[in-house]
C-alpha cells in the first residue's frame, strides 16, 4: 500500500504530460492530414489511430505500474519472440514474392519491425548491463552485441535491401555503445570505417532504385514529376507554411494530396504547412523537451540496467524524430521511419507509448532502492 | 534470480550523458535553422510554387452578342447548351478492374464499361468514345473532354439520372450560337467555325500585348467566318472571364473562386495566393441590323425553289432592308464537325447554296443596263427625249445584223427614249450607243455605282466589270469594236454586275443621283448598353446626270410597269404606282431562233428585275435576280411586286379604300348631277 502511494507521489508528471501533449497533437494533425475539403467528421484513419492511442496509453500505464526490472528478466524471451515474428514476416514475404512489413493477426496488422526497436534495445541493455567494464569497452567486445542487435533487422531487409533501415539501427547502436563507454580509440575507428564504407555500400549494397532515391534527394529538380516529386512537394509544403502557417485543414499541399504519404512519412510536412515556422519550432521544442525528460529519467535511474535501457529508448526516439524530420526537410533521403506519436500506424504508436511507460517507470522508481 | 550485480551511480555516465544531451540539442537546432530557411527566408517563393500546384485558372466563355433585325427580332442568339464531358484521368484502361469507393459504388470504371453505358444513353458508338478517350488521355488528361456537345434535354435527363454510375462524367453548361431562322440569313449573318491551329498562331500574335491578351483565342474556340459574324467578330466575341479552381493532385476540381459555388470559402482563404485575378466575362456586343425579318422571309418564300438573289435598299440612306440568297444552308453545321458527305453535297450543288449571289454573283445586267445608257445619252446631249429611232426588229452594222428582242413581230416601230425603255427596244439603244460610244456610257455608269463594289463590307464583295476601250486594250483583248458597244449597251458582252450593284444603281436613279454605300449594321451596343458603333448614310459618289434627266428615266421606268406596252405590266399594283425595269442576261449565245423554252433549265437566261417604289417620292429600291429564270417579266418582276405590295400594304389598302370610296361617291353623285365623264 505504501509502495503504491509512494509511486503515485513520485509520478513523472512532466514526462506524462508532454507525452499526452504530443499524442494530442498527433491526432490533431492526423485529423487534418486525412481530411478532404468538403468532408465532415473524422476519417477512419483518425478513429483507428485513436483506438491505438488508447491501447498505447493502457500499455504506457502498464509499463509504468510494472517494475521495469521485469524487462531485464524477460529480455531474452522478448528478443526471441520478436525474432520469431520477424522470421514469420520474412516467410510471408518469401511466399508472396514481395516486400512485406505486415503480419496479419486476425483483424489487426502488426508491424514487427516497430516492436523490434524496443525489444532489441532491451536485449542490448541486458547485454551491457551484465558486462560492465570500468575501463571502457574495446572494439572487439562490441562485435557480439552488434550482431545480436543488427542481425534480426538485417535479415528482415534481406528481401528488400534497405540501407536506410540498417543505418538507422546502426546509429542507435552507436549511440548506446557511446553511452555505455566505448573507448575513444574504438569510437574513432568506427567512425572512420563507417565513413569509408558509405561509398562502397552505395556502389555495391544498393539497388538501382535506392541509388535513384539518393540522387533525386541530392537534386530533386532532376525529375520533378517522377522520383524527385515527393521531396519537392514536401519542400513546397513546409516552405509555403511561412511564419504562421495556412491553418488547420487549410494546407493545400496536404489537403489536395500533392504531398504523398501525408499521414505517415510526411506528417511533419503537413504540420509545418499548416502551422508555419512558429508552430514547427514549437513542436520541435516539445519533442526536445520530451527527449530531455527521457534523459532526466535516465539520470534518475538507480541502477545500471535502467540507465542503459533509458539511454536506448531515448536514442531510438531521438533517431526516429531526427530521421523523419530531416527527411521531409530535405536533409536526407526519406526513409520510411515513423515520427513518434505523429505518424499514422498502430504498431509504432503502441511501441513508443509502451517505451515511454518504461521511461516513466524508471523515473518513478528513483527512490526505490 | 539475482538481478542487480551492483548499485549504479549516474556519475559513471555523467560525461557521456552531457555529450549526448548536447548532441540532441545541436541536432534540433540544425532542424530549426532549416525550418527558418525554408519557411521564413524562402517562404514566399515556396508559397507561390505551392499555389501554382493547386490553383488553376478556368475560363468562363463570354456569350456572343445577339444579332437583331430592324424590328427587334433575334436573327442570331445564344442559348444555353449542355455538354456531357468526361475527365480522361477518371477512367481506367480497357478491361481493368473497377475501383470501388467507400459506398460500394465504383469510383473509377474501365473505359469500355463507361463507354458502353454512355453510348447507350447518348446514342453514340461505344468504340468512338473509347477511341476519343485514348486520344484525350495522351494530351491533358485532367482537362474534361467533350463526349457529346449540346445534348438534348432527354439525353441530359438520362445522364443526370445515372450520374452515380458514371464516375468521371459531368454535365457542363455552355452557350451555343443559335440561328432561330435557320438558313434565312445564312449568307448575310455568316457562321462560326472552330479556329484552325494556323489561324490561332496569327490571332495569338495579334492579341499579344493588347488588353485581351494572347489567349483571347484558344484551340476549340469558335470564330466568326463570313457575313456579319466575320466582319463584326471583334464586337460580337466579347471577352472570356476567368475564375480559379482548386484542384487536387489528381486534377480534380475541389472548389471554385466564384461566390456561392462549392468550396469557394476555401478558395477565398487562399486568395492571397492567387496568381491572377478573377475576371468577369464580358458578353459580346449586340448588333442591330437594318434588315427586316418579315421582308426577308417573304423574299425567300417568293424565290421558292429558284436560285438567285434579292436586294432591297432604302434609297435615301443605303440601308439594306432585305438581302436574300437562294438556296440556303444551315449555318449551324459549321460550328461542329462537318460531315464530309454534307460538305461535298453543299460544295458541288449546281445551285451553289454556299455562294453569296447578291454580293459575289456577277451577271450580265441585261436590259436593266438600259437606264444607264439612256441617262448617258441625255446627259451627254446625244439624244433628247424627243429623238426617235426606227426599229424594224433589226439593226444593221456593216454586214452584220443585230436583232431587237421583238424582231419576230417586226420591231417597235418609231421609238423615243421613253418608249425605248418601256418596251425595252434594243435597236434604240444600238443606235444611241453607236452615237455615244461606250466609253461615255461607262463614265455615267460609274457615276451610278457600277464597275466597283458597293462597299457594304462583308463577304469579299465583288464589283462586276464595266468595260471600256482602255480596259480592253490593257487586258490584251484588242481594240474596242463597235460590235462591243452594241452588245454592251444592252447589258451583255463584257459588262457584269452583282444584284447589290444593280440595287444601288436603281436607288441612285430613284433618289436623284446619289450613290449611297449600303449597310446592314445600324448600330451596336456593348454589354453595358453603350453604343459602340453606329452607321451613317454615306454618299460615295454622285451621278453625272441632272435630276431633270433622271426624272425622265424614272418616268419611263414607271411606264414599264404601268403602261400597256410595258414589259412588266403584268406586275403593276393597281392604285400604287411604282417603277421598274426587266432584264434578261444570256447564259449561252443564242442562235437565230433564240433559245427555245424547252431548253434545259441551266441554259435558260437569268431573269432580272430592278424597281423602286413608290414612284412619287421613292423610298425603296429592289433588285431581283433569278438564275435561269428565262424572262425578267415572268420570273423576277412578280417577286418585286409582291415585296412592294407587302412593304406598302397599309398604303395600298388605304389607296384602295379611297378609290372604292371615290367610286361609291361617284355612283351616288352621278344620278343626282346627271353628268358623266
Amino acid at each position: 500500500m505504501s509502495e503504491r502511494r509512494r509511486l503515485l507521489q513520485h509520478l513523472d508528471w512532466p514526462l506524462l504530460l508532454s507525452t499526452a501533449a504530443l499524442s494530442a497533437i498527433g491526432l490533431y494533425t492526423l485529423a487534418s492530414a486525412t481530411y478532404r475539403p468538403g468532408e465532415t467528421g473524422l476519417s477512419d484513419a483518425v478513429e483507428s489511430q485513436a483506438v491505438f492511442m488508447g491501447l498505447g496509453w493502457v500499455g504506457l500505464l502498464l509499463a509504468l505500474a510494472l517494475d521495469y526490472r521485469i524487462h531485464l528478466r524477460l529480455a531474452w524471451l522478448v528478443y526471441g519472440g520478436v525474432c520469431a515474428l520477424l522470421a514469420a514476416v520474412l516467410a510471408t514475404g518469401e511466399a508472396t514474392k514481395g516486400a512485406v512489413r505486415w503480419l496479419s493477426l486476425g483483424p489487426i496488422h502488426v508491424q514487427p519491425s516497430e516492436l523490434a526497436k524496443l525489444a532489441l534495445v532491451i536485449a542490448l541493455a541486458r547485454w551491457f548491463h551484465e558486462r560492465e567494464r570500468k575501463d571502457g569497452y574495446p572494439l572487439r567486445s562490441m562485435v557480439p552485441p552488434f550482431l545480436l542487435f543488427l542481425v534480426p533487422i538485417s535479415a528482415l531487409t534481406a528481401l528488400e535491401p534497405d540501407l536506410g533501415t540498417v543505418l538507422f539501427y546502426g546509429f542507435i547502436f552507436g549511440t548506446v555503445a557511446f553511452f555505455v563507454g566505448l573507448r575513444i580509440r574504438a569510437l574513432a575507428i568506427l567512425l572512420v570505417v563507417g565513413a569509408l564504407s558509405v561509398p562502397v555500400a552505395y556502389r555495391y549494397a544498393l539497388d538501382d532504385y535506392q541509388r535513384d532515391r539518393v540522387e533525386t534527394f541530392l537534386d530533386p529538380g532532376l525529375d520533378p514529376q517522377g522520383k524527385g516529386y515527393q521531396t519537392l512537394q514536401s519542400r513546397y509544403a513546409v516552405g509555403s507554411g511561412r511564419l504562421f502557417g495556412k491553418g488547420w485543414r487549410r494546407g493545400t499541399q496536404a489537403q489536395l494530396r500533392f504531398l504523398p504519404e501525408q499521414h505517415t512519412d510526411f506528417i511533419f510536412s503537413v504540420f509545418a504547412e499548416e502551422h508555419g515556422f512558429v508552430g514547427s519550432v514549437g513542436l520541435l521544442g516539445l519533442y526536445l523537451a520530451w527527449l530531455g525528460l527521457g534523459m532526466r529519467a535516465l539520470a534518475r535511474a538507480r541502477e545500471r540496467f535502467g540507465a542503459i535501457l533509458a539511454a536506448g529508448i531515448v536514442s531510438v526516439h531521438f533517431w526516429q524524430i531526427v530521421t523523419a524530420i530531416a527527411g521531409v526537410l530535405g536533409y536526407m533521403p526519406v526513409s520510411g521511419v515513423t515520427l513518434p506519436l505523429m505518424s499514422y500506424g498502430g504498431s509504432s504508436l503502441v511501441t513508443v507509448l509502451f517505451a515511454t511507460g518504461i521511461l516513466a517507470s524508471i523515473s518513478t522508481r528513483r527512490y526505490m532502492f | 534470480m539475482e538481478v542487480l550485480r551492483s548499485q549504479h551511480h549516474i556519475g559513471d555516465f555523467r560525461g557521456r550523458f552531457r555529450a549526448l544531451g548536447a548532441a540532441f540539442a545541436a541536432a534540433f537546432a540544425v532542424l530549426g535553422l532549416r525550418l527558418w530557411q525554408l519557411q521564413v527566408v524562402q517562404g514566399e517563393q515556396y508559397s507561390s510554387l505551392s499555389a501554382q500546384n493547386s490553383l488553376k485558372e478556368r475560363e468562363i466563355p463570354a456569350p456572343r452578342g445577339i444579332v437583331y433585325d430592324a424590328t427587334g427580332n433575334h436573327l442570331a442568339e445564344v442559348r444555353p447548351a449542355f455538354d456531357v464531358v468526361l475527365t480522361p484521368s477518371e477512367a481506367l484502361p480497357e478491361g481493368a478492374e473497377p475501383e470501388l469507393g467507400p459506398t460500394g459504388l465504383a469510383r473509377k470504371l474501365p473505359i469500355d464499361v463507361l463507354a458502353q453505358r454512355l453510348g447507350g444513353l447518348l446514342s453514340l458508338p461505344a468504340e468512338e468514345i473509347v477511341q476519343r478517350w485514348g486520344l484525350a488521355r495522351g494530351g491533358s488528361r485532367y482537362r474534361p473532354m467533350v463526349v457529346r456537345g449540346d445534348v438534348s434535354p432527354e439525353e441530359l435527363a438520362r445522364v443526370e439520372a445515372r450520374r452515380a454510375f458514371l464516375p468521371g462524367v459531368e454535365v457542363r453548361v455552355t452557350s451555343r450560337r443559335y440561328y432561330p431562322h435557320g438558313g434565312l440569313f445564312c449568307h448575310l449573318i455568316g457562321y462560326l467555325r472552330e479556329v484552325r491551329s494556323d489561324e490561332l498562331e496569327k490571332l495569338r500574335a495579334r492579341f499579344q500585348g493588347t488588353p485581351f491578351g494572347e489567349d483571347h483565342y484558344q484551340i476549340g474556340d469558335l470564330i466568326g467566318k463570313w457575313g456579319i459574324e466575320g466582319a463584326f467578330e471583334k464586337e460580337l466575341k466579347g471577352r472570356d472571364g476567368a475564375y480559379h479552381v482548386l484542384v487536387d493532385a489528381m486534377g480534380r476540381e475541389v472548389g471554385r473562386s466564384l461566390e456561392g459555388t462549392p468550396g469557394s470559402d476555401y478558395v477565398e482563404s487562399l486568395r492571397h495566393l492567387l496568381l491572377g485575378n478573377n475576371r468577369h466575362e464580358v458578353p459580346g456586343a449586340d448588333l442591330h441590323l437594318t434588315v427586316r425579318l418579315e421582308l426577308q422571309r417573304l423574299a425567300m418564300d417568293l424565290m421558292g425553289d429558284e436560285s438567285g438573289a434579292v436586294v432591297v435598299l432604302e434609297v435615301h440612306t443605303g440601308r439594306v432592308l432585305a438581302l436574300v440568297n437562294a438556296p440556303t444552308f444551315d449555318p449551324q453545321i459549321f460550328a461542329g464537325r462537318l460531315p464530309p458527305d454534307l460538305w461535298k453535297k453543299l460544295s458541288t450543288d449546281p445551285a451553289h447554296p454556299l455562294a453569296d449571289k447578291a454580293l459575289q454573283g456577277i451577271y450580265p445586267p441585261g436590259s436593266t443596263f438600259k437606264m444607264v445608257v439612256a441617262a448617258a445619252g441625255l446627259a451627254d446631249g446625244a439624244v433628247s427625249p424627243e429623238t426617235t429611232f426606227h426599229c424594224n426588229g433589226f439593226f444593221k452594222l456593216g454586214k452584220r445584223r443585230f436583232r431587237c428582242w421583238k424582231w419576230k413581230t417586226g420591231g417597235h416601230g418609231a421609238v423615243d427614249l421613253h418608249s425605248a425603255i418601256v418596251g425595252s427596244c434594243d435597236v434604240y439603244f444600238y443606235q444611241l450607243g453607236r452615237i455615244l460610244g461606250f466609253d461615255r456610257v461607262a463614265h455615267y455608269a460609274r457615276g451610278l455605282g457600277l464597275g466597283g463594289p458597293s462597299g457594304i463590307g462583308i463577304n469579299s464583295e465583288r464589283g462586276g466589270l464595266l468595260p471600256d476601250s482602255a480596259w480592253k486594250e490593257r487586258t490584251g483583248r484588242g481594240r474596242w469594236q463597235v460590235g462591243d458597244t452594241i452588245s454592251a449597251v444592252i447589258g451583255q458582252g463584257y459588262t457584269t454586275a452583282t444584284p447589290m450593284q444593280m440595287a444601288v444603281m436603281t436607288a441612285a436613279i430613284a433618289n436623284g443621283g446619289k450613290v449611297y454605300r449600303p449597310y446592314v449594321v445600324e448600330y451596336a451596343l456593348d454589354a453595358h448598353g453603350e453604343e459602340i458603333y453606329r452607321a451613317h448614310p454615306f454618299p460615295v459618289t454622285r451621278a453625272d446626270v441632272s435630276e431633270r434627266h433622271l426624272a425622265l428615266i424614272r418616268e419611263a421606268m414607271l411606264g414599264v410597269v404601268e403602261e400597256a406596252g410595258g414589259t412588266a405590266k403584268r406586275s403593276r399594283i393597281p392604285g400604287f404606282p411604282y417603277a421598274g425595269k426587266t432584264g434578261t442576261a444570256q447564259v449561252v449565245a443564242q442562235g437565230k431562233g433564240g433559245l427555245s423554252s424547252s431548253a434545259p433549265k441551266r441554259l435558260q437566261d437569268h431573269a432580272w428585275f430592278v424597281a423602286f417604289a413608290p414612284y412619287e417620292d421613292p423610298e425603296i429600291a429592289i433588285s431581283v435576280l433569278v438564275e435561269n429564270g428565262a424572262h425578267g417579266s415572268t420570273a423576277a418582276a412578280p417577286i418585286a411586286r409582291a415585296l412592294v405590295e407587302h412593304y406598302y400594304r397599309d398604303r395600298i389598302a388605304e389607296a384602295r379604300t379611297a378609290r372604292a370610296g371615290a367610286a361609291a361617291a361617284e355612283d351616288a353623285d352621278g344620278p343626282s348631277d346627271g353628268v358623266g365623264d
